[in-house]
């Protein structure tokens, strides 16, 4: 049982997350760009954010980085969602401080497990 | 000096030299004789002997040597001129030519530098303009993935919970209405996305046929008022709106995609106005909401691809960013303007002025 934080601005996309999360245990915060992301975060000090890259007002990598220049927040994992994977991405997520990734379309069954791979503290399987 | 002897016979032989001499120094002293007589004359007060000897004496005698110097002059000329015009192409060459030849060769340079130059600018200008194509087909493959990649999330997510939880019969009903809402949604990105690249490389034509745009106007408010019941949408047309000639089914995507998003961004049972008017040689349709306006800093930029206006209020509004730029290409195609005004929170107006008689005239018309 975790709380986690989770910034989408697509609403279909936050529907599916929450439907995909009910079945869990976990508690979810749904935000739907990286500054609201960011004032939950701080609020809640989560075990674990999940976040979209492609956001209005703030990304998901700005909200990484600012996440890490916190040092209050700076040791929760971060998982980004991101609707394509292409050369040289990853290794991008890597400079934000990713924990883990998953690519659109995912599968709810796959986002869970990753998520629970994550707070469980072993790094997401790419 | 040496030019005087050359000429009146310094450099001659003495036999002619001498003679000539002579002969100038005999008129010299004539000269001298009937000078100091004049002038004896002019001392006695006798003017008419002064005058006669000025014109019959003086003035034969200088006549005399003026000719003889000039026939020695001619005489010798030949010979000077020729110096001079030896000297004269000498430095003609020198002066005119050389500097000539520097100036037509400097100009060769500078030609040749310039055509070069040119080559250059045109392959820089090409190099930048693969670079900004290159750049351009980037952004849109990672937009075109992005846009696609969100439908197909909800597709696959909502049918595979579909398959696998344990779901009551209203949450199956749900997610099917889920799946169906993201499939539509591709659907319509794909058709906008052809549809936009179409118009934007110029492939596509717009058919000129009789267009009654009221009559779009009010069928295309009659499919809203089915689908979306909780708007009114209240018509105001012009009755004496002649026909317009243009392209019926793309007029009815403008008025379609107008009414959309008025829609969309009204509050629930906020009326929508639709307006035809008619003026001077054009042609005016209004679409009015009344929902949360548009910021003044976005009103041109709304226009632009995937440039939604992102604020808490249409956080829940779902679109492809592709509806307002049609609607510009279209009307452009139809050499009309679409602009838009609104007031925070007043709601918006959409304008379309479309031409009423050039719609026929306009090149390209099939």
């Amino acid at each position: 049982m975790a709380r986690i934080v989770f910034c989408e601005d697509d609403v279909q996309i936050r529907k599916l997350i929450e439907a995909a999360m009910r079945s869990t245990a976990h508690t979810i915060e749904m935000t739907v760009n990286g500054r609201e992301g960011l004032a939950a975060i701080e609020r809640e000090a989560p075990e674990l954010i999940v976040t979209d890259l492609a956001m209005p007002e703030m990304g998901g990598f700005a909200l990484a980085d600012a996440v890490h220049a916190r040092p209050t927040l700076n040791h929760i994992p971060i998982m980004f969602v991101t609707a394509s994977v292409q050369r040289g991405d990853v290794a991008r997520f890597g400079e934000h401080g990713a924990a883990g990734y998953i690519a659109k379309p995912f599968s709810p069954r796959t986002l869970r497990e990753k998520i629970d791979r994550l707070i469980a503290g072993a790094p997401a399987t790419r | 000096m040496a030019v005087y002897e050359a000429t009146y016979g310094g450099g001659q032989s003495a036999a002619d030299g001498g003679l000539f001499a002579r002969g100038m120094l005999a008129l010299h002293d004539q000269h001298v004789a009937a000078t100091t007589r004049f002038v004896a004359a002019l001392a006695a007060g006798d003017a008419a002997e002064a005058h006669r000897i000025d014109i019959e004496e003086l003035d034969p005698i200088l006549d005399l040597m003026m000719e003889r110097l000039n026939a020695a002059a001619d005489e010798r000329g030949v010979e000077v001129d020729s110096g001079f015009a030896t000297l004269r192409s000498t430095s003609q060459a020198v002066l005119i030519l050389a500097p000539a030849i520097f100036a037509i060769g400097f100009a060769l340079m500078l030609v040749l530098w310039r055509i070069l130059e040119g080559y250059h600018r045109a392959t820089r200008k090409t190099y930048r303009e693969i670079e900004q194509l290159s750049k351009l087909r980037s952004e849109f493959v990672s937009i075109v993935s992005h846009e696609f990649r969100t439908p197909l999330t909800g597709i696959q997510g909502f049918s595979e919970m579909l398959r696998d939880d344990d779901l009551t019969m209203p949450q199956m009903r749900e997610y099917a209405e889920d799946i169906n809402k993201d499939a539509r949604r591709l659907a319509r990105l794909i058709t906008d996305m052809l549809d936009l690249d179409r118009m934007e490389s110029g492939r596509m034509t717009l058919s000129s046929e009789p267009v009654d745009l009221n009559q779009i106007v009010t069928e295309t408010a009659a499919q809203f008022r089915l689908s979306a019941a909780d708007h009114p949408i209240e018509l105001d047309l012009d009755a004496g709106l002649r026909q317009l000639v243009g392209d019926a089914d793309r007029l009815t995507q403008v008025v379609t995609n107008l009414l959309s998003n008025a829609i969309k961004y009204s509050p629930s049972g906020g009326a929508v106005e639709v307006r035809t008017e008619r003026s001077d040689g054009t042609v005016t349709l209004t679409v009015a909401d009344h929902g949360m306006g548009i910021p003044t800093e976005q009103l041109e930029k709304i226009f632009d691809r995937y440039s939604r206006v992102e604020t808490v209020e249409t956080r829940n509004i779902q679109g492809t960013g592709l509806g307002l730029p049609i609607v510009r290409q279209i009307v452009q195609l139809c050499e009309g303007k679409v602009w838009a005004t609104s007031e925070a929170g007043r709601g918006s107006v959409f304008h379309v002025q479309l031409p009423l008689a050039d719609i026929a005239a306009r090149p390209g018309a099939v």
